[in-house]
Formats: structure tokens, C-alpha cells, sequence
């Protein structure tokens, strides 16, 4: 080596030397080393200086880092894996949408094969959704979301999941399907290498672990808190303490007298109702909590079934599009199911078995939210400051207390929070200034559910294998939360809606308000029997539909009250009524249609109270001219759409920011008149004193607030309404966000029309999360769609593939394979499990 | 050929022949160990290169290893994100502020040289400090 030393030339233009003295090589190449230890350290730092970033070493890394799920794009070889399979076989056909077609021996090898394959395609999913409704996201966020953690542990979602997977336990063919489909992910999860983890763990620089059964009931404890958790007990009790009783009854009647509801008003109620006992008396006093996080509005869906005496090929059609919050990856997935005696096609909730809405060769289900409120407030009177006791029918009750340990990232100590129970709930709200009240939450979710019945997952698994209407009737029998407006056909020409669900049984206007902890006559009066609940088969009009709305007409003589739609379900009922020789066609039509009986209702009511006189600008006049000619459909390049949009939020909040005090109003939750009520009252009283303006001297009528929204809405579109690019799609900025909110992983700005209010209900974050229509008969015939892909890899060419056609309205014919050889030239790959 | 100039080429190819060795010794051995080294492989061989190869070489040590480093990962990366349509690629490079993903690509190859890179100089300045 020393004979290839420089020559002293060479050294002459050698770079000027370090500031260190070259005498001393050693502390040289000490801090040299030093220097790149710091540097390991620093690339194999998770959040490297409090930076939102991963560690940049091993992310970087090729071999091992992002580039891992870089999916080739192209062919994919037929496999054959070996399983623990007890001896079955299992293949696994993927169509060229990468839906998989899974054929299997009988129930459990099929429920462990989906949960493989559902692992290989969504396993990050699935565990930041358990960890966040479970209130474990701290263990890999850190102390971010300590907060949240918290309150998911208070509202009892772990409590109330081990209750129900304690029911499972005790029928034996549901739990075998739950550990089968676990035994699946996990396997799955066993072949992991760090490189092949999902990109999200990389990112946020944790390991994937176990499934559990557990954690199947968490998932449709998630879907319970998304569906079932809305409330307005705080907001509608302050209400009524601030407008008294009569003005409140007249802001806030409880059923738009227009409504549609689910069961036709003609369906009769031949039983004898379970008594109530006489309301007691309201609890008076204002109530100083804030909401928790509710599901925002808009998720909501439709469904409804066509008899064969409305369609033109004589056989049955069943349509159903869930409108959830729209993320990637998807809330479904997409799956067929095959036994030798079973074979269903539909979607899947990503970490429970089976397929949640769907079809098989007779019969075809899906199912819409039921808004009625089946989660109740009450105030919790303690007897002394240590919180240990609270008073019930006037003796100290002792809470039951679960200790709830949260690990947080980088910290070295658990937070610990002691929750308390009592005999209406966990106590969630404890930050009230007075030591000695606080509130309790009663929440059809938290019950054990009922023995000697199947359950959610049973239900599943019986649709799917179901040939007629009364394997529909006994399997929803026992169906508790979330209630369900649960649509039915068969082949055989039958159609059906069951409001399908566990409800309280309710003196007048209980639970609309929070109530008195402290005395037990305030409680649920049991629960309507299932016998009692809405349903309707087969009903004269040829058709089910429902769209959220109120389960009955008011001659149900069971009280509830709730959230329900007004405009979707009226519309969606008035179409099909007016339908014949229906084809598969007309009903893509109306599930994307972008007609909304808001604006019908609406427009005309606001043109006519507003003062034209007061437009002399240009753009006040064209915009009024676009609304005049507007045909009330929210098309992606209506601008006349935006206008309203605009116009009536304005007016709203016009018409009821001043309805209270406006201190009084921001510091606590006040209950606000629903739109369909505002609508009424303008057309039926317009000069009401509700729409004077408070901080004005003049007195105001429903023309001035009108006419001030107008002005308000000119301005608010000033600059962009003529722009030639500005329509409603634009002002809508449709975004479907990766569930972490990484706005690379996002799709952002879809070009789509639709209205919550609308059958196409595509809100700016929520909307139709799966499009289902299936035609019964001989040969079933079956279309669908979901704004995602299967995969949930951003590195994968289907993991948003579908969002373009979702966004157009355009649908796949589904591939709904008789056997493995029916697969008509769609196959991309086949994998075959064989028994280890 | 005058004589110093023909002394200075045989130099400058032992010389490049050395700094050669120093690149194609981490973007081998990288490649190579893969399976059982995490990312500071690179580091790793960066400096082993530096001390078997880096004795009698004044300057571009750095250089050398920062080129077999970001051959490797640049290489490993355009080939992985080929495959993929690039798809990946735009995603990561939109969580670094929307450079794409040859963005992504390069940003790889620059960790990659920066490890390689290092671990060379820390190689030469060892193998100066204690075999010489």
C-alpha cells in the first residue's frame, strides 16, 4: 500500500486541512467517530429532534424500508402456501379487482382463510382501528392522543366489547368462526419480517401484534360508537331550561309532519304494548358539559327493495349504499365466500368474519342506520367528595371502579385512570366544578347481550347461508346494537325492512333529556319485544326503502326519539312509488342521483321572501338567475348548487345565532331547530319573533334575514362564482383521507356532485361507502362499487383504483363464481392454502 | 511523454483503482448482506473500505464510499419504483414535499452516499490514525 502513497506534488493540492492539527490523527478520527455514532443514533431515531418523521436509516434503507411496499405492478404467479388447516384445503381465486373468491372446506377454514388473506391486505388498518376505539393509541402515538385514550376508556368501549365477546363464547358456532378467522390474521401477522410490515408501521415506528377475539368485538364496538353514540340529551336540556316549555315545543317538534317513514303509515300494530308508567318529573337546571365527539352528520345510508311487480325482469332488486366517513384505506372489503354450503358475495368490515352487506344465490341484505337515541345521560348525585358513593332511591350506592392503565410512547410511567361504575353506566363526565355531580352514561352498547341467541357475527354467517325470508326473521332476532334498518329479498320473490335492534322501552320524552341518576323510576322500562319492533314484509306498495329516517308514523305505540333524516328518505320513497319496470340501470340512477327536496323545498321559499329589490350588483343578479332556472340537483358542475349551499347555511345560522344570549350560547351546548323545521317556519310564519335580529334596532322577519343571507352568500362566492372552473364540486372539495390523516396518502379534491341531503349523499368527508344493487332470480345479477381498493398499501395500484369510476357513478358487474372454474376470464392469480 | 506526467497517470489509476474498490466494496457487500444487516450496513462497509483500501489516499475517500452507497440505494430504489409505476414513489415523495418519486428516489440515493460516504472517511482516518 505505502508504494501508492502521493508524491509531494500531489500533496500540494490537497484540500486545506482540517482546523485540527494533522499531528494528531487520533483525536482526528475520535471525533470523527464520535461524529457518526451521532449520526447512527440520529437515523435510528423516531421523531429525530421532535420532527414528524420516521427513523431515516432503516425507512430509507431499500432492502428493508419504504421501497418493501412498493407492489410490482403486473401479473402475480399462482402460490401455494402451507397452513396450520387442520388437514383442509383452501384456494383463494383474486379477480383482476383483487377481490378475493375464497373456497373452502366448510365455516371455520373459510374464516381463517379470510382473516389471512384480510391481514395480508389490511392489517394496519385493523390495528389502529382497535387501538383507537379501544383507547390504545398513546402506546404508539404518544402523549398526543393521551387525551383521547382517556375518554375512550371512560365511555367503557373495552367494557362493553368483553361483554359481548363473553356472549360469543357461549355459542359455539359464533366463537369458532371469531378464533378461526383470529387464528388466520395471525398467522398471517407470524410470516411478518420488519420489511415486510405494512408502510404505516414504518412510518410510525411500531411492530404489528397478535389479533385477539377481542378485538373483533372492538371492531363492531367501533361501528357502534360511530352509529349509535349521537345524543342531544345536554343541548336539549339547556334548551328547554332557557326557552321554557312552550317556546321549546315550538322550535322543537319532534316529528316533521312530512316525513316518510320507514314502515308505510298504512302497516298496522297488531299488539298489545308493554305498559309504561308515567313520565317523571324533568330534572330543571342548566347542564355545564360540552358534547363529546359525536359522529359528524352525513353518516347516514340508503337501502330499500324492489318487488318483482316493479321491475321489468319480474324478480326482485335490493340496493344499499352505507354513507360512512370516506377513508383510504377503504371501510370495506370486498369478498366473496364459498362452503359446500354457503356461497356469498359482499363486504366485509376489515377484522370480523363473515360479510356484513351482501348476497348469495337466494337471498340479497343490507342495512342503513336506525337514528333512534338509545344512549342516555344522567346525573350522578354523590354522597361526599371522595366520590365513592352516590345516592340511588336515597341510599349510598358504592361504584364498581376499573382501573384503566394507558402506556403512552416515551414516557416511562402508565397514566392511570380509575373509572367509575354505576348502575346506569361509566361515570364519563367528572370535571364539573361542584364536587358532588357529575354524569353517567346509559348505553344500549355496554349491555351483555342476550344468552341462548346468536349475535352479530352469527347473523352475518346465517344471511350468508340463508335461502328465504324466515332464515332473514330468526336471524335477526336477536340482533341488539347498532340498530339497523336491516333490508331483505329473495329469489323466491319476497322483500322485507326490519328497524332491527335492542330499544328501550321509554315514558314520553325520556332520554330527549338528561335525567335524575339519583332515582331509579327514571330508568329504561325494559326493552320492546322483538315481536314489537317495526318491521314489514312484502308491504302493498311493492317496495322497502329507508334512508334514516323515523322508524314509523306516530301511531307506533312505542315513544322514541332520536336523529332522523328528512329529506333522503322522502325523495327515495316518492321515486320508486312512482317506478315501473325498474332495471338494474334505474337503480344506479337513483342511488347516484343528486336530487335533494331541501332545495325543492327551499329555493322557492327563499326566492320568495327575498327582497330583489336590494340586488342592484351584477353578480347578485346572475347568481339569483342561476338559482331561478336550478333544477335542485347537486351536479358536480351546478353552480346554482353552491349558491344554495352557501346561501342557506347563511340563513341558518342568521335565522338561530341570536336565539339565546350570545355569552350564554358559546359557553354551553344549546339544541338548535332542525333544517326541515326552519323550512316550516318560514313558509308558515315568517314574521315569528325567532327571526328578529337580537343585535339590531329594527325588528326582523324571515324576509330580512333571508335577504341579509343572500347578500351574505354573494359575498362569501364574490371571487370565485364567476371563475369559468367554479362549480359545487369545487366548492364541495370531496377529500377520502388516509385514516392517519397523511395528506399524501389522501385523495383530495374529487371532481363528484351530491348531497348530504341527497340520495347521492357525498359530503365533503362522508358519503356512499359501498354502491350495492343485486337482482334476484335464476341467475343473480350483481353491480358495485367503493371510492378505495382492496389493497390498503399506498405503495399498491389498488389502493385507490376505484375512486374515479366511484366518483363518475360507473360500477363493476361482480364476479359472483359458482365454483373455481366460473371464473370467465377474470382471474388474476390463484393461491392455494394447504394444510401444514 | 514527459516522465512526471506518466508517473502521475499510474498513480492516478492506482488511485482510482483503490477509490473503485472502496464504492463496489460497500455496494456489494450492502447488497449482499441485506438479508442480515440493518441500513448502518452501508456505514459499515464504508468503513471497511476505508481501512483496507484508504491508506495511501489523500482525498476523494469520501467521495468514493458517498458513490457506492448511492449506486446501490439509487440503483435499488429505480428499480423497485419501476416496477411499482413509480406509485410508492409519489406518495413518499409527497410526504417530502411533493418532490415525486424521483424525488424519493434521489433522496434515497443521497442517505445511501452519505452513509457510504462516512463510513469511508471514518475508515481512512482510523486506518491513518492507527496502522500507518
Amino acid at each position: 500500500m505505502r508504494t501508492f502513497l502521493p508524491s509531494k506534488k500531489c500533496r500540494k493540492v490537497t484540500l486545506p486541512k482540517l482546523s485540527l492539527s494533522s499531528r494528531s490523527p487520533r483525536i482526528k478520527a475520535g471525533i470523527a467517530l464520535a461524529l457518526i455514532v451521532c449520526i447512527v443514533l440520529i437515523s435510528n431515531w423516531f421523531h429525530p429532534f421532535g420532527a414528524p418523521l420516521p427513523a431515516i436509516g432503516p425507512f430509507f434503507d431499500p432492502a428493508k424500508g419504504f421501497w418493501q411496499n412498493a407492489e410490482a405492478l403486473g401479473a402475480t404467479a399462482d402460490q401455494s402456501i402451507e397452513l396450520p388447516l387442520e388437514g383442509k384445503q383452501v384456494t383463494v381465486a383474486f379477480d383482476d379487482r383483487l377481490v378475493p373468491h375464497i373456497f373452502a372446506e366448510d365455516e371455520t377454514s373459510l374464516a381463517f382463510a379470510q382473516g389471512y388473506i384480510t391481514a395480508q391486505y389490511r392489517l394496519w388498518q385493523m390495528d389502529i382501528a382497535t387501538r383507537s376505539v379501544s383507547g390504545r393509541l398513546s402506546e404508539v402515538l404518544g402523549a398526543r392522543t393521551l387525551k383521547r385514550d382517556k375518554l375512550q376508556r371512560r365511555k367503557g368501549m373495552v367494557y362493553a366489547a368483553e361483554r359481548t365477546l363473553e356472549a360469543w363464547k357461549k355459542n359455539p358456532d359464533e366463537i369458532a368462526v371469531v378464533e378461526a378467522y383470529t387464528a388466520g390474521i395471525n398467522a398471517w401477522v407470524a410470516t411478518l419480517t420488519p420489511e415486510q410490515y405494512p408502510l404505516e408501521f414504518k412510518l410510525l415506528g411500531y411492530a404489528p401484534e397478535p389479533w385477539t377475539p377481542l378485538k373483533t368485538a372492538l371492531m363492531l364496538k367501533n361501528m357502534a360508537e360511530t352509529l349509535c353514540f349521537r345524543n342531544e340529551d345536554v343541548a336539549a336540556s339547556n334548551a328547554l331550561e332557557l326557552f321554557g316549555e312552550e317556546q321549546f315545543r315550538f322550535l322543537f317538534p319532534e316529528y316533521n309532519p312530512k316525513q316518510s317513514p320507514i314502515i308505510p303509515a298504512d302497516v298496522s300494530w297488531n299488539f298489545l304494548p308493554v305498559t309504561t308508567p308515567d313520565p317523571q318529573p324533568k330534572m330543571s337546571g342548566l347542564i355545564p358539559y360540552r358534547n363529546l365527539p359525536q359522529s359528524p352528520e352525513g353518516i347516514g345510508s340508503n337501502n330499500w327493495a324492489l318487488s318483482g311487480s316493479k321491475t321489468a325482469s319480474g324478480n326482485p332488486i335490493l340496493c344499499n349504499d352505507p354513507h360512512l366517513r370516506l377513508t383510504l384505506p377503504s371501510v370495506w372489503y370486498e369478498v366473496q365466500l364459498h362452503t359446500p354450503s354457503l356461497n356469498a358475495y359482499g363486504v366485509s368490515l376489515p377484522g370480523a368474519p363473515g360479510i356484513v352487506i351482501g348476497f348469495n344465490e337466494n337471498i340479497a341484505w343490507g342495512l342503513t342506520n336506525v337514528g333512534q337515541d338509545v344512549l342516555d345521560w344522567y346525573r350522578i348525585r354523590w354522597t361526599d367528595k371522595s366520590k365513592q358513593n352516590y345516592l340511588l332511591d336515597g341510599k349510598p350506592t358504592p361504584v364498581d371502579i376499573r382501573e384503566e392503565v394507558i402506556n403512552v410512547r416515551g414516557r416511562k410511567e402508565a397514566v392511570v385512570d380509575q373509572v367509575k361504575y354505576t348502575v346506569w353506566g361509566p361515570v364519563v363526565y367528572e370535571t364539573e366544578p361542584s364536587e358532588y355531580l357529575d354524569m353517567a352514561m346509559r348505553w344500549v352498547a355496554h349491555d351483555m347481550p342476550a344468552e341462548g341467541c346468536i349475535h352479530e357475527i352469527g347473523m352475518f354467517f346465517n344471511f350468508m347461508k340463508g335461502k328465504g325470508f324466515s332464515d332473514y326473521a330468526e336471524s335477526i332476532a336477536c340482533y341488539e346494537s347498532p340498530a339497523q334498518n336491516i333490508v331483505f329479498a329473495s329469489g323466491s320473490g319476497d322483500i322485507a325492512i326490519t328497524v332491527a335492534g335492542k330499544f328501550p322501552i321509554k315514558h314520553k320524552e325520556q332520554g330527549r333529556f338528561v335525567q335524575d341518576g339519583s332515582s331509579s323510576a327514571n330508568a329504561w322500562q325494559g326493552f320492546i319485544p322483538p315481536s314489537q319492533i317495526p318491521k314489514v314484509l312484502n308491504p302493498k306498495r311493492g317496495f322497502v326503502a329507508s334512508a334514516n329516517q323515523n322508524s314509523t308514523s306516530p301511531d307506533y305505540p312505542y315513544y322514541y326519539n332520536g336523529g332522523f333524516d328528512d329529506y333522503r328518505g322522502r325523495y327515495i320513497n316518492r321515486r320508486i312509488e312512482a317506478m315501473q319496470g325498474a332495471t338494474l340501470e334505474d337503480m344506479e340512477a337513483l342511488q347516484n342521483d343528486n336530487y335533494s327536496i331541501k332545495a325543492e323545498e327551499g329555493v322557492p321559499l327563499m326566492l320568495g321572501l327575498l327582497d330583489e329589490s336590494q340586488l342592484t350588483d351584477p353578480l347578485s343578479r346572475s347568481i339569483l338567475a342561476d338559482l331561478k332556472k336550478w333544477d335542485f340537483r347537486f351536479e358536480a358542475d351546478s353552480k346554482a348548487a353552491a349558491a344554495f349551499d352557501v346561501w342557506f347555511k347563511a340563513l341558518q345560522r342568521r335565522a338561530f345565532e341570536d336565539i339565546i344570549d350570545f355569552e350564554l350560547r358559546d359557553s354551553m351546548e344549546i339544541l338548535f331547530p332542525e333544517t326541515w323545521r326552519l323550512l316550516e317556519m318560514l313558509q308558515e310564519q315568517p314574521e315569528n319573533a325567532v327571526f328578529d335580529d337580537y343585535c339590531s334596532k329594527n325588528m326582523e322577519h324571515a324576509k330580512e334575514i333571508v335577504t341579509q343571507a343572500y347578500g351574505e352568500m354573494v359575498e362569501t362566492l364574490r371571487k370565485s362564482y364567476a371563475a369559468s372552473d367554479f362549480n359545487w364540486a369545487v366548492q364541495k372539495g370531496t377529500t377520502i383521507s388516509h385514516i392517519a390523516n397523511i395528506p399524501a396518502f389522501s385523495v383530495k379534491n374529487i371532481r363528484c356532485g351530491g348531497y348530504g341531503d341527497a340520495p347521492n349523499a357525498i359530503r365533503e368527508a362522508n358519503g356512499p361507502s359501498w354502491r350495492m344493487i343485486v337482482e334476484l332470480g335464476d341467475t343473480v345479477k350483481a353491480h358495485g362499487v367503493y371510492p378505495g381498493g382492496q389493497s390498503g398499501n399506498p405503495g399498491s395500484p389498488f389502493y385507490d383504483n376505484s375512486i374515479a369510476d366511484w366518483a363518475t357513478g360507473k360500477y363493476y358487474e361482480l364476479l359472483f363464481m359458482k365454483d373455481l372454474n366460473d371464473g370467465r376470464g377474470k382471474i388474476r392469480n390463484v393461491v392455494a392454502f394447504k394444510s401444514r | 511523454m514527459p516522465d512526471h506526467m506518466e508517473k502521475n497517470n499510474a498513480f492516478n489509476l492506482k488511485q482510482g483503482l483503490l477509490l473503485a474498490a472502496i464504492a463496489l466494496l460497500i455496494a456489494v457487500g450492502g447488497w449482499f448482506t441485506a438479508p442480515f444487516l440493518p441500513w448502518w450496513r452501508l456505514l459499515l462497509f464504508g468503513l471497511l473500505g476505508g481501512l483496507l483500501f484508504a491508506g495511501g489516499l489523500k482525498k476523494w475517500v469520501f467521495a468514493a464510499g458517498f458513490a457506492g452507497g448511492m449506486l446501490l440505494w439509487g440503483l435499488h430504489a429505480s428499480y423497485l419504483s419501476d416496477l411499482n409505476g413509480g406509485i410508492l414513489g409519489n406518495r413518499i415523495g409527497g410526504l417530502f414535499g411533493g418532490i415525486g418519486a424521483m424525488g424519493a428516489i434521489a433522496l434515497t440515493a443521497i442517505f445511501g452516499g452519505l452513509y457510504g460516504g462516512l463510513g469511508a472517511w471514518l475508515g481512512k482516518l482510523l486506518r491513518v490514525a492507527f496502522l500507518k
